[in-house]
């Protein structure tokens, strides 16, 4: 019983393990946004969130 | 057989020594014990009857032990070394060969002949000391005792006065080997005897059946001489002492039942009735005798129960109850246990030493084979390694080992057919198996399996990605102001083939000054954008300690689960006032393995087994501390 669990256990852990690493997922990404094409297309247009950040 | 015939001294009557070495002889018409000197016999008069013991053997009974040819049982022996009398049986093999067969305490021990080494006097003799026997090996010196010659029958390979005192040692060897050295009468030993414990069933002996044993030993229905109450014997053969179950008066089973010690009333009430049989370990014991010793130490004293088990093929055995922790307990062949320091090996298996103490008999009930009284004492050393235990006793003149093996208590009541519920169980047992172990061990193995299959993906990623996507060195348009959209460039586009993450390597030439790039990553087709920062210092000098320096001249960013698709990178950067723009390059990768992701899946696979792990361990600490070596004392 208890092997099965922890069988169980493990075979969960090795798919996050898989899935999380296949997919690449990083740990505090930001929020993917979405920017239509015409403001991509202007460089200055397009300000980045350090821009009102302040940046560095 | 060969052999010699005479006629009684005494009475006359015909006399034959079947053995040619026999130099004793029980006349069986008079009694009278006859000693061959040369030609001549001596009559040293009338022997006493035989002790009335129900021993399982009997003269004339034939056998066969190990190859060896067919014996006879010719003579008998009865010594008694003050706790208790036992039986010697001379086997004859025909010719002028013969071995010893013990019989005490239930049990046998096969003994021949074998070439005398020099060994100490009696009187330089220690129990614990061991002794280079020779071919047979190194013995440990296990009994030092002085028995008197009681009686005899038959014939004895020996030439000694009936009553006489004969010392003699007996030791133990490796393999359970049993060996006894013989000093006669003397104080330089006469012969020496190996063997080694048997059973009659491997001598090949029918043994009389234990009805007609016990009507032998007349103790069938016996009372107590203090309160009158009955008495049932059920070891007539083998017991010495008892200890009355009315009153608890205790009295001597070999004299008539003199009371040695008068009480009025039964001092602890054991929990399994004298008497109850139960089946343990393959065979069907009799409660014949109950006592409770203890131990005291720093002030505090600990009580136990011991309940002496019967079995007349297999002899006698323990069941020991310690703070409702149940043990069946079986002696140990001395030879057999190597001691160290903190540790004792038996038979391969390694014990750790728990505790030593002072062993004393609080109270007695029923039967015991030996002289038992209130107050003996005995220096003990416990060892464990659960579900086992290993005990040594010693006095002045005896060392002795046991074996025990943990039981459940519902498996001691189911045995005896007790009643209720058996007393619960009061901290961790000595030799308690801990019921976190094999989880443990379990978790630990799966969890070792489980890291390196982790480790397996690992090097997997490891090897299957990290391709190169995107490489570019960006110069900042002439003019462009630190963080103004004119700095800004989009990189060149770029294929991302496969799923996952993007590992973005930035480097800048930098020298005492810094270069920030605030980036985003852009899906061409979807629109989907990605933002991150980089910035890249790096500073040098030198001062008083010499040399200095700190930063780097390139930074790593990830971007988390990127789908397939044409991107491009745009890039704004910011640089220190009044210096020109640096150039900068950049590395972009995708699937790059994060270890991480390693790091997190063996702290879950982890998890379990040190939950487990540190549940075992309070267990053994709530074991070990009731021994001399609690966890975190200091020795």
């Amino acid at each position: 019983m208890m092997r099965n669990a922890f069988v169980a256990y493990m075979l969960g852990v090795l798919g996050l393990y898989g899935a999380s690493a296949y997919r690449g997922l990083e740990p505090f990404a930001a929020k993917r946004g979405f920017i239509p094409a015409t403001v991509r297309q202007a460089p200055g247009g397009y300000r980045s969130y350090g821009y009102w950040r302040g940046g560095k | 057989m060969s052999g010699y015939e005479a006629s009684c001294p005494n009475c006359g009557g015909a006399l034959v020594f079947s053995l040619g070495t026999s130099l004793l002889k029980v006349c069986e018409h008079c009694g009278s014990a006859v000693a061959r000197k040369g030609a001549n016999l001596q009559n040293y008069g009338r022997v006493a009857d035989l002790i009335p013991t129900a021993s399982v053997l009997k003269l004339g009974i034939r056998g066969g032990y190990s190859g060896a040819p067919r014996f006879e049982l010719v003579g008998r022996l009865q010594l008694d070394h003050g706790a208790g009398t036992w039986d010697e049986w001379l086997l004859a093999f025909g010719g002028e060969n013969w071995a010893w067969l013990s019989e005490a305490q239930g049990k046998f021990h096969y003994m021949g002949v074998a070439a005398l080494p020099p060994v100490p006097d009696f009187d330089d003799l220690a129990v614990g000391q061991t002794l280079d026997l020779g071919p047979p090996g190194t013995f440990v010196v296990a009994e030092v005792k002085t028995a008197r010659f009681m009686t005899a029958a038959g014939e004895l390979p020996f030439d000694v006065e009936p009553g006489s005192l004969l010392h003699y040692a007996d030791l133990s060897g490796p393999g359970g080997q049993f060996a006894t050295l013989d000093y006669g009468t003397g104080r330089t030993a006469e012969a020496l005897y190996v063997g080694r414990e048997v059973t009659v069933d491997e001598l090949g002996i029918k043994i009389v059946e234990d009805e007609e044993r016990r009507k032998e030993a007349g103790g069938a229905a016996l009372a107590c001489p203090k309160c009158g109450g009955p008495l049932e014997i059920r070891a007539p053969d083998q017991t010495q002492r008892i200890a009355c179950p009315w009153c608890g008066s205790l009295l001597d089973a070999t004299k008539d039942l003199a009371i040695l010690e008068a009480l009025d009333s039964v001092p602890v009430k054991p929990l399994i009735p004298l008497g109850s049989k139960g089946g343990l370990q393959g065979a069907t014991w009799t409660v014949i005798g109950f006592m409770e010793r203890s131990a005291t130490v720093e002030g505090i004293r600990y009580p136990w129960h011991e309940y002496l088990l019967y079995e007349p093929r297999k002899g006698f055995r323990w069941l020991v109850n310690a703070r409702g922790h149940w043990s069946f307990v079986e002696p140990a062949h001395t030879g057999d246990v190597n001691e160290g320091m903190d540790r004792a090996l038996y038979r391969e298996h390694a014990f750790k030493h728990f505790q030593s103490s002072s062993a004393v008999v609080d109270h007695v009930l029923g039967e015991f084979y030996w002289a038992v009284a209130r107050g003996d004492a005995t220096e003990a050393q416990d060892y464990t390694a659960p579900p086992f235990m290993l005990s040594m006793e010693r006095t002045a003149d005896e060392i002795t080992w046991s074996h025990g093996t943990y039981l459940e208590p519902e498996e001691v009541w189911k045995a005896f057919r007790l009643e209720g519920a058996p007393p619960e169980r009061q901290g961790v047992g000595m030799n308690q198996p801990s019921p976190h172990t094999a989880a443990s061990r379990a978790a630990n193995r799966w969890a070792l399996l489980g890291s390196a299959l982790v480790f397996l993906l690992y090097f997997f990623f490891l090897l299957t990605g990290g391709r190169t996507v995107h490489k570019q060195t960006v110069t900042v348009p002439a003019g462009a102001v630190s963080g103004s959209p004119e700095a800004a460039v989009f990189s060149d586009a770029f294929f991302v083939q496969e799923q996952g993450n993007l590992q973005i390597r930035s480097n800048a030439a930098v020298a005492n000054t810094w270069l920030y790039l605030a980036g985003a990553l852009v899906n061409e087709e979807t629109g989907s954008v990605d933002e991150f920062d980089a910035n890249i210092e790096y500073y040098y000098g030198s001062d008083s300690d010499g040399a200095w320096s700190e930063g780097s001249n390139d930074t790593v960013t990830y971007i988390s689960g990127v789908e397939p698709g044409r991107y491009v990178l745009r890039l704004e950067p910011q640089w220190e006032t009044g210096k020109p723009p640096p150039q900068y390059g950049l590395l972009v990768r995708s699937r790059v393995p994060r270890f991480w992701h390693v790091f997190l899946a063996l702290l879950a696979l982890w998890f379990w087994p040190l939950v487990l792990g540190w549940k075992r361990m309070r267990f053994e600490s709530q074991r070990w501390s009731e021994s001399d070596h609690a966890w975190g004392q200091s020795e």
